[in-house]
């Protein structure tokens, strides 16, 4: 998936829209904007922020942090997506997702809900939600009040970004 | 070609290249003994050849079969004194022993390699004695799918009987089939579901369209046929139409298919379809027994060995012989020395990867002490989590110790686990030095010692290549030939010597050869040719630094490409390895006295101690390797010990220059430091390391920041902090020195902590780019810190080794060094005149060394000349003017070329002639005479110092001009003020300026220089100074010239042994206005008259 093209992408999308029934998403906010993943794809949901700097590191990593023994790379999602910085304060957390093979932190500003999704209500992702590549998304949810873009987290997270 | 379960296969493929890396040894110790056969000896060999040759039988490994039946045949006869164990023979055996490892590396191939070579030089050995029962075979032997019954010519597992048969039919009676028991056994323990399988052929393959050939095709790739009643033959060799002449086949089929799916495959009346389970009763598909109980004949002695049921393997299954599923290698008693990586063992064409690193053996003891281990952290745990539940602070700590202790021993145990003695790479040497030692036809005895040195598993697979090829080039390079030996009075034979031990936690290898050494010079000029250093740096290179030049990269010695350097792999490759393990090489030679090279090997990868340092308030460490030392120049002393060359910062470290790398400037982080009154981080502001100005505070006023005279009071005595904390120690620089390869440089870092063990971690992909760093590790905190990768951080800084600016101030800083130690220090040629008698001259005035036959000498006019490129050469010898040892008779003299007076003239000497640096300790009086100027003892000999000019001007007086006495107004002869603390020379340059007519004041050193200028300040024309001298030298002496109006018109000019880049720099700095090699006299006389004539 990561290292597809984003033609291949769509349709990958789009196949996932099809086959699928429903899926349970997390949702999380970067800034503002309401993000949801596939639930399946969260490792955990912590608050540690006792990460160590990595000097010279990409802008987007925050820097790296002992997971129970393991050493798991911190990323700020809102700059890896071209957002503002996510702050760090009391609602901020670390969502830990394994992409491809390795434990991966992304830091978003709070936790929402839980939420069903019909993958019928699902609508392709346009070029451009809120600024953010439309790429880094497998889907758009509408809720009645709002919108959730589905994040796909391989994606964001694969190397050539 | 036949093979089963790769399982097997392994165990066979680790038993056999165990046995066979004995072998080798063993081979060479036989053909040692000679006549003199050792039987014990021969007899272990034999038996490893008939193992291996058996288990080869098992496996269908014909090629192998047949070559180690034939290697035993020869070991028989050895066995049994019909054949001496000559060189020759044992190479024919070492031979096949290669081409058997060889086979072995690509095992499910080595039926298809052409071995006939081998097996019929085997055969020449034995001399037609016995007709060879083998004939090779070359290629083309394919997969068989059966042959039947076990030939069991080995007695393998001999704990077995070979007709332990039984047989197994259907309930009926009617259809069945025999096979071995063992075939059975292995199957089960392979956890394979076994099939008794009844096939009509005519309603089952006829009338399905299908033929016997394709049915059986079909089996073989969805398992194992273990038993059929009928003889089956190679499935290649099966033609289409072929039937096995029965009505009906019956099969024992293993497979991983399950009952519930097997139909599939056969597509048959389920009745025709019984499972045979390892309690050896039959069961339909479903599951429930059929009618007969007692279908196997011998149920009990099968069952004895089927303990356990072993998941599915899902191995692809092996058309296989019944034969070939017998070997099940005993288990023997673990040993850790036996233990063998055979990593490199099997590239496989045939789709199946056998991964031979995937088992280790450890000995029980290990284990029992792990399972002890285990067993008291436990206990400790349990202890732990009581006190914490009641809050015993005592009885936690005490527990916290206990598991601290008992984690240290765990930690060691483990690590024993991945130790391997070095001498599974130590052992192969022998061979690799006895072969090349053939082949370059020298003699070359090798000795180890510190076999049982033991090493992490992954640094003994990978330090076997680098070994060897440092052994293979002490053979090729270091040892000479036998006559060559004999001539510079060696003995013919050359010896290497391999050792290994332990140092200081590290594992040292040392491998050292009395052969010829290597030829500093000769390095140097080859590095210059090939562009890999300047000529600049070569002059400054120390003798130890010349030597290892070869591990550069481009640089190979070898002047003609032998088999052993054409390899293509250099030094560089082997440094290169080396320094990838963490370890350090170094190389020391004698000239003609043999090589020695160092190798330092930590002694394992996964953790590792390491400094920890702090540097932007992150915790970063330091590989313990890497580290030399730690260094903290207090505050006071920064501006004294820093100094920029170009945009580099250097200190002065015991009269080194090391640069300096700054960590935050590399890593980008804003410098901290520790407020001494608070205990505040705050952030340094320093810019530049010795930069104490601008450090300013922005908690400071304006006022502090006005130089304080008070400042250089020590901080205790201050009451306002903020006065003093400028120079408190906590501005004081942390330097970690460190090296990597051949660079050495000092990080600074805010702070210094402890040095711990840590658990080196990876970094995640994001942060891959980051060159700076080997990895992260989990500190006592449960925090995060990165581990420096001391050498990538060089090339960040742009530090390279040896073209790099710093590197070259380091290298003439240490070449000064070694003048300063070594006081006058003076390159000389050695030569001789008479037999007995050596003498030296300046390597400085020497211009070139022909080679003059004695015949080609003509005596014109009374004088000996040579016909010498269009010209006569004048030529004069030694004995001419002074009392030693007339010139030596021989025809083949040399001469020395001199350049005096403006003309070239020989000096007839004979050799050998040496070129050599020595510290010259020279006596000017007591050999003293005309030609002589004193003597001095080189290489433990009494060694006359020629002086060349003298020995011309005697006998051609006329060829000097009449001193031009140089005046000043005053009508006084110039006066030159000569500062030279050696006796020695400042006679000799002295006497040599006096010649020309000038007024000399000697002074000792550069006070009593400075005090006799001022007292003759108005006659003095001109300053000579010597470089090194006591109290004050020529550096400080020319600045306090230049600085001094009333001298600073005062040509200087230095007097040097050796003139260095960086000191000529450094002179031209101060002040200094040419400089002379001393004994150069005609050169210091030149210019002393060229800076005479421009004031």
């Amino acid at each position: 998936m990561a290292k597809q093209n984003g033609a291949t992408h769509l349709l990958k999308s789009r196949l996932d829209l099809q086959n699928t029934g429903t899926v349970e998403l997390a949702t999380f906010y970067v800034g503002d904007a309401l993000c949801g993943m596939d639930i399946l794809k969260v490792q955990e949901i912590n608050k540690l922020m006792e990460m160590t700097k990595v000097p010279q590191a990409p802008a987007y990593v925050m820097g790296i942090l002992n997971l129970r023994g393991q050493i798991v790379t911190i990323i700020d999602l809102g700059k890896k997506l071209g957002l503002t910085s996510v702050e760090i304060n009391e609602s901020s957390r670390n969502i830990i997702v394994n992409s491809d093979n390795e434990y991966i932190g992304l830091l978003v500003s709070k936790i929402g809900d839980v939420v069903e999704a019909d993958w019928q209500r699902v609508e392709p992702p346009p070029a451009n939600i809120g600024g953010v590549q439309g790429a880094f998304f497998k889907g758009v949810f509408k809720m009645q009040d709002r919108l959730i873009g589905i994040l796909d987290a391989d994606r964001v997270l694969a190397e050539d970004n | 070609m036949t093979i089963q379960d790769d399982e097997t296969l392994r165990m066979y493929l680790e038993e056999s290249l165990e046995h066979l890396s004995d072998i080798e040894n063993d081979f060479l110790t036989i053909e040692e003994n000679g006549a003199n056969i050792n039987e014990d000896l021969v007899n272990k060999v034999y038996r490893a050849a008939h193992s291996i040759k058996g288990g080869a039988g098992f496996m269908g490994l014909t090629n192998i079969k047949d070559l180690t039946h034939e290697m035993e045949n020869i070991l028989g006869k050895i066995r049994g004194r019909e054949i001496i164990p000559t060189p020759a023979t044992v190479n024919v055996l070492l031979r096949a022993a290669d081409t058997l490892k060889l086979l072995m590396k690509d095992i499910l191939n080595s039926n298809e390699v052409d071995i006939s070579a081998h097996v019929s030089a085997l055969q020449t050995v034995l001399k037609a004695d016995s007709t060879p029962n083998k004939a090779p075979k070359a290629g083309g032997a394919s997969k068989t799918i059966m042959t039947k019954a076990p030939k069991a010519s080995q007695p393998v597992a001999a704990e077995f009987g070979e007709d332990d048969r039984l047989t197994i039919a259907f309930p009926d009676g009617q259809a069945g089939l025999t096979l071995d028991t063992k075939v059975l056994r292995a199957v089960f323990e392979q956890g394979k579901c076994v099939y008794l399988v009844k096939m009509d052929i005519e309603t089952h393959v006829h009338a399905k369209d299908k033929t016997c050939r394709a049915v059986l095709e079909e089996m073989e790739q969805t398992g194992v046929i273990v038993g059929a009643n009928f003889v089956l033959q190679s499935i290649s060799d099966l033609d289409v139409a072929w039937a096995p002449g029965i009505p009906v086949m019956v099969f024992l089929f293993a497979t991983i298919l399950k009952p519930a799916d097997i139909n599939v495959l056969f597509e048959i009346e389920d009745e025709y379809l019984l499972e045979v389970r390892s309690d050896l009763q039959l069961y339909n598909l479903q599951g429930s027994p059929t009618a007969t109980d007692e279908i196997l004949r011998d149920p009990a002695q099968l069952s004895g060995y089927i303990e356990k049921e072993m998941p599915d393997l899902d191995s692809p299954a092996w058309s296989a012989t019944d034969d070939a599923m017998e070997e099940q290698t005993p288990k023997r008693a673990f040993n850790p020395v036996d233990a063998k990586s055979t990593q490199d063992a099997v590239t496989d064409k045939k789709s199946v990867k056998l991964e031979h690193e995937t088992s280790l053996r450890v000995h029980v003891r290990l284990l029992d002490q792990l399972m002890t281990l285990a067993g008291e952290l436990v206990l400790s745990r349990n202890q732990l989590l009581q006190s914490m539940g009641s809050s015993d602070t005592r009885g936690s700590e005490v527990a916290g110790q206990r598991i601290d202790l008992i984690t240290s021993e765990l930690q060691e145990a483990i690590m024993l686990t991945r130790m391997q003695s070095i001498g599974n790479v130590f052992n192969k040497f022998p061979r690799v030095v006895r072969d090349l030692a053939g082949t370059l036809g020298k003699q070359v005895e090798l000795s180890l010692e510190g076999k049982d040195v033991e090493l992490d598993k992954t640094i003994i697979e990978a330090i076997g290549d680098p070994l060897t090829h440092l052994v293979r080039n002490a053979v090729d390079h270091g040892i000479e030939k036998p006559d060559v030996r004999k001539k510079s009075g060696k003995a013919p034979t050359g010896h290497i010597f391999l050792k290994a031990y332990h140092e200081a936690g590290q594992v040292n290898i040392e491998i050292s050869d009395d052969g010829k050494g290597l030829d500093g010079h000769k390095l140097a000029a080859k590095a210059i040719e090939k562009g890999l250093i300047s000529e600049d740096q070569a002059k400054l290179m120390s003798a130890r630094e010349k030597n290892n030049l070869i591990f550069l990269p481009g640089f190979s010695t070898a002047e003609t490409v032998t088999d052993v350097s054409g390899r293509g792999v250099g030094m560089d490759v082997v440094k290169t390895n080396l320094d990838q393990l963490g370890g350090l090489i170094d190389i020391e030679s004698v000239t003609g006295k043999g090589t020695t090279i160092h190798i330092k090997l930590p002694l394992t990868l996964a953790i590792i101690p390491c400094q920890i340092v702090v540097t932007g308030g992150e915790r970063y460490a330091i590989p313990q390797v890497n580290l030399e030392e730690l260094l903290r120049i207090p505050a006071e002393q920064v501006s004294k010990r820093i100094e920029r060359v170009g945009n580099a910062n250097v200190v002065r470290l015991r009269g080194n220059l090391l640069p300096l790398i700054r960590l935050t400037d590399i890593i980008g982080v804003a410098p901290r430091y520790k407020d001494p009154g608070t205990g505040e981080e705050k952030d340094d502001r320093r810019k530049a390391i010795a930069d104490r100005r601008s450090r300013k505070s922005p908690l400071l006023s304006k006022d502090d920041m006005v130089e304080n005279p008070a400042d250089e009071i020590a901080p205790e005595t201050l009451p306002e902090r903020s006065e003093g904390r400028r120079y408190h120690a906590n501005s004081a620089l942390n330097i970690v020195v460190v090296s990597t390869g051949d660079m050495k440089y000092g990080l600074v870092v805010d702070n210094l902590h402890d040095s711990e063990e840590i658990v080196v971690k990876p970094l995640g992909r994001d942060l891959k780019k980051c060159k700076g760093y080997a990895g992260a590790t989990i500190m006592g905190d449960g925090r995060v810190a990165l581990i420096l990768d001391v050498s990538n951080l060089a090339k960040m800084a742009g530090l390279s080794s040896i073209e790099g600016s710093a590197r070259a101030a380091e290298v003439a800083q240490a070449e000064h060094e070694i003048h300063r130690t070594n006081r006058d220090k003076q390159s000389l040629l050695v030569f001789r005149s008479g037999e007995n008698e050596q003498f030296a001259a300046p390597l400085g005035l020497v211009e070139r060394i022909e080679k003059i036959k004695r015949s080609d000498i003509e005596h014109v006019g009374g004088k000996r000349v040579i016909k010498y490129r269009n010209g006569s050469l004048p030529l004069f010898s030694i004995d001419e003017v002074a009392t030693v040892q007339p010139l030596s008779d021989q025809n083949n003299l040399l001469g020395i070329v001199f350049m005096v007076g403006g003309r070239e003239i020989g000096l007839l000497a004979i050799g050998p002639v040496d070129a050599l640096e020595a510290n010259l300790n020279i006596d000017g009086s007591t050999l003293r005479q005309t030609g002589i100027m004193g003597s001095t003892i080189i290489n433990d000999r009494t060694t006359l110092l020629v002086d060349i000019v003298e020995i011309v001007e005697t006998l051609n007086p006329q060829w000097f001009k009449a001193p031009e006495i140089r005046k000043d107004e005053s009508g006084n002869s110039t006066t030159i003020l000569f500062a030279e603390d050696s006796s020695f020379f400042r006679n000799q340059v002295k006497g040599s300026m006096e010649k020309e007519g000038f007024k000399v004041i000697e002074a000792e050193d550069g006070i009593i220089a400075w005090n006799l200028l001022q007292k003759n300040a108005k006659s003095i024309s001109l300053v000579v100074t010597d470089i090194e001298m006591p109290n004050m030298d020529g550096f400080a002496l020319t600045r306090k010239i230049k600085e001094d109006p009333s001298f600073s018109h005062l040509p200087i000019i230095a007097l040097t042994t050796l003139a260095g880049e960086e000191d000529i720099a450094r002179g031209r700095q101060v002040g200094i206005d040419d400089y002379q090699i001393k004994l150069d006299r005609e050169r210091l006389i030149k210019s002393i008259h060229e800076f005479l004539k421009a004031a």
